[in-house]
């Protein structure tokens, strides 16, 4: 299989255990998880830095770690780009030489084209210490390319940038995304990162994989409550622009279609949505001379009460027919569920207030 | 014999004792760089062993040193023979073994300059090159070595220093012979003893001042231009 990676790895430290099983595909696959769960150990180990106790790690169906047939390639033999945390650029090299490092044979990506990629035309002959972290982490992803890599791995490549500049930073991971066509294991404790940059993604606690799969299935299981905390409870949908109409972007889902106003998104591009459950309030008739775009019709599929006493209603979008409809959650409180008399199955009406765009933005998507 | 210039023997002595300190310097750095890098990232057994063993040579009183490298390395003894026999090699009473003496005494100290410098580099540093596909050489000469100049500077410096002053082993294993094996603070410690040598001894004193100095001065300033050209990349 070309441009995958298949892994089944076990590796032990005193007090903790890392036990994974991961499939990642070109595109990016996110490893979110809270510090200490074993992150950043996976990739390690991917890269050749740690060795498992037991296991098996193939790439493009070649084994790097292979304990039965006693394989275990060095990193410099595994052609893996590594993207720390830091970016470890080598302080005594200029831009120029750390992008040269890793420069393998003639059959690697043209120097100045990943330059172009990662706008570091006008860095070249700066040393590490006069870069921002910005500027050194894009250097150290074009480092890690250069090197002709067959899969990309980035551990939490943003948290060394102030957040006021992580924004502009984003469209450069989103073309290395769309243009190398590598799988990318992306590292990330930061949940938007992973919902804006990920295809897929798998949550990692204790040493074990909890939940793995698409973003909106993801978002949809159980374990991930924990995680998701509770202002950021919510679902991610994909969909498509279309053609704007009142100066808006309808986005269609499957059983649904939301106005946005996005004035920047190409029709026919494919977005992400982020719902967030604190944004859906519910109606039990169709509210009408009201300022809320979006209100659709909906079926209950579920409800939970929570710890606090508010309620989580999951729904079924059947404003269009859809084999498999999209969900969203709505977060209400107890006395409006008991208000409303909502139950199981319920048709009512979701209202909803925001809806993030999180992907879709930017060329090549 | 109050002449402020340096006379003949002294000048003799003074050029000795740089190519003595010098040839010392050059023909243990290679060996002093690797156990460095030995010790700074590797573990094996008998480190602590090994490690003791190069460090000998800071808490042994120098004659005994002096007295082993005579056994070991004179031509009766089990090196010395074999180096005369192979290769045709001596190193009794020569300048050859007065060499081999101020290298093994300034070894321990040349050995730590650059232990401490490779120890302070990111050895993360070092697996990011591998990851980038440098074998475990090239990252060694790419990446430790280069970030490890200044202490390397240093170290080669503080024993050139060293081996100029060192005078224990030298007298025992290569005695003291004026234009053959008598490098500066032999000269000295022989003016010194001698009626009436005691101009010739100020002047051997001033000069092994000066050149200490010298070498001190010159350490601090390439530590600290390697430094900043690091920091500030110009």
């Amino acid at each position: 299989m070309s441009g995958s990676l298949s892994l089944q790895v076990r590796k032990s430290y005193p007090g903790f255990t890392l036990d994974a099983t991961l499939e990642a595909a070109p595109g990016i696959t996110g490893l979110f998880g809270p510090s200490g769960g074993g992150k950043t150990t996976l990739i390690d180990l991917v890269a050749g830095i740690r060795t498992p106790d037991s296991g098996r790690i193939l790439l493009d169906g070649e084994p790097l770690f292979d304990s039965r047939a006693g394989v275990d390639l060095p990193p410099e033999k595994r052609r893996i780009g590594y993207v720390f945390q830091d970016g470890l650029l080598f302080p005594h090299m200029t831009v120029r030489q750390n992008l040269l490092y890793g420069v393998r044979g003639s059959s690697g990506t043209a120097f100045g084209d990943i330059c172009a990629l990662l706008g570091l035309e006008d860095l070249v002959t700066r040393y590490p210490a006069t870069l921002s972290g910005g500027e050194k982490q894009r250097t150290a992803i074009g480092r890690a390319l250069l090197s002709n890599p067959r899969i990309l791995l980035m551990d939490e490549p943003l948290s060394n940038i102030d957040p006021a500049r992580r924004e502009a930073f984003f469209p450069y991971l989103e073309r290395v995304r769309d243009e190398m066509r590598l799988p990318i294991l992306y590292v990330s404790h930061q949940l938007d990162e992973i919902v804006r940059l990920a295809d897929r993604a798998a949550l990692i606690s204790d040493g074990r994989i909890r939940a793995s799969g698409p973003i909106e299935q993801l978002f949809r299981a159980a374990e991930m409550k924990p995680y998701l905390g509770y202002f950021d409870a919510g679902v991610v949908l994909n969909g498509t622009a279309g053609a704007p109409e009142h100066g808006l972007v309808p986005l269609e889902v499957a059983g649904g279609r939301f106005l946005a106003n996005d004035p920047a998104l190409a029709t026919g591009a494919n977005v992400r949505l982020r719902i967030l459950a604190r944004d859906v309030a519910i109606a039990r008739k169709k509210p009408e001379d009201i300022s809320v775009l979006n209100v659709l019709e909906c079926r209950i599929a579920g409800m939970e009460t929570l710890e606090n006493g508010e309620v989580d209603i999951d729904l079924v979008l059947k404003a269009a027919a859809a084999e498999t409809p999209d969900h969203i959650t709505a977060r209400i409180t107890a006395w409006s569920a008991e208000r409303l008399g909502l139950k199981d199955g319920d048709r009512v009406f979701a209202l909803i207030k925001a809806v993030a765009i999180t992907r879709g933005h930017g060329p090549g998507v | 014999m109050t002449a402020p210039f340096l006379q003949p023997p002294e000048i003799d002595a003074l050029l000795l004792s740089l190519r003595v300190a010098g040839v010392a310097m050059l023909a243990s750095l290679p060996v002093a760089i690797l156990t460095a890098q030995l010790m700074a990232r590797h573990d094996f057994r008998g480190k602590s062993f090994l490690d003791g063993l190069i460090h000998a040579p800071l808490v042994l009183p120098p004659v005994v040193v002096g007295y082993l490298l005579l056994v070991t390395f004179a031509p009766t003894g089990v090196v010395g023979g074999w180096l005369l026999e192979t290769f045709g090699i001596s190193l009794a009473f020569n300048w050859k073994g007065a060499a081999l003496a101020a290298a093994v005494m300034a070894f321990p100290l040349v050995v730590r300059a650059i232990r401490l410098s490779i120890e302070a580099i990111d050895p993360r540093l070092e697996r990011a090159a591998r990851t980038l596909g440098a074998g475990p050489g090239r990252v060694f000469l790419t990446i430790t070595l280069p970030l490890a100049l200044p202490g390397l500077l240093t170290g080669a410096l503080l024993g050139f220093a060293r081996a100029l002053g060192e005078f224990g082993a030298t007298v025992t294993f290569v005695s003291n012979i004026p234009g053959y094996t008598q490098t500066l603070p032999l000269a000295l410690y022989s003016a010194a003893e001698r009626p009436g040598g005691e101009a010739s001894a100020l002047r051997l004193m001033l000069l092994s001042l000066a050149i200490a100095i010298l070498a001190l001065i010159l350490s601090e300033w390439s530590a600290r231009r390697l430094k900043r050209r690091m920091e500030h990349g110009s």
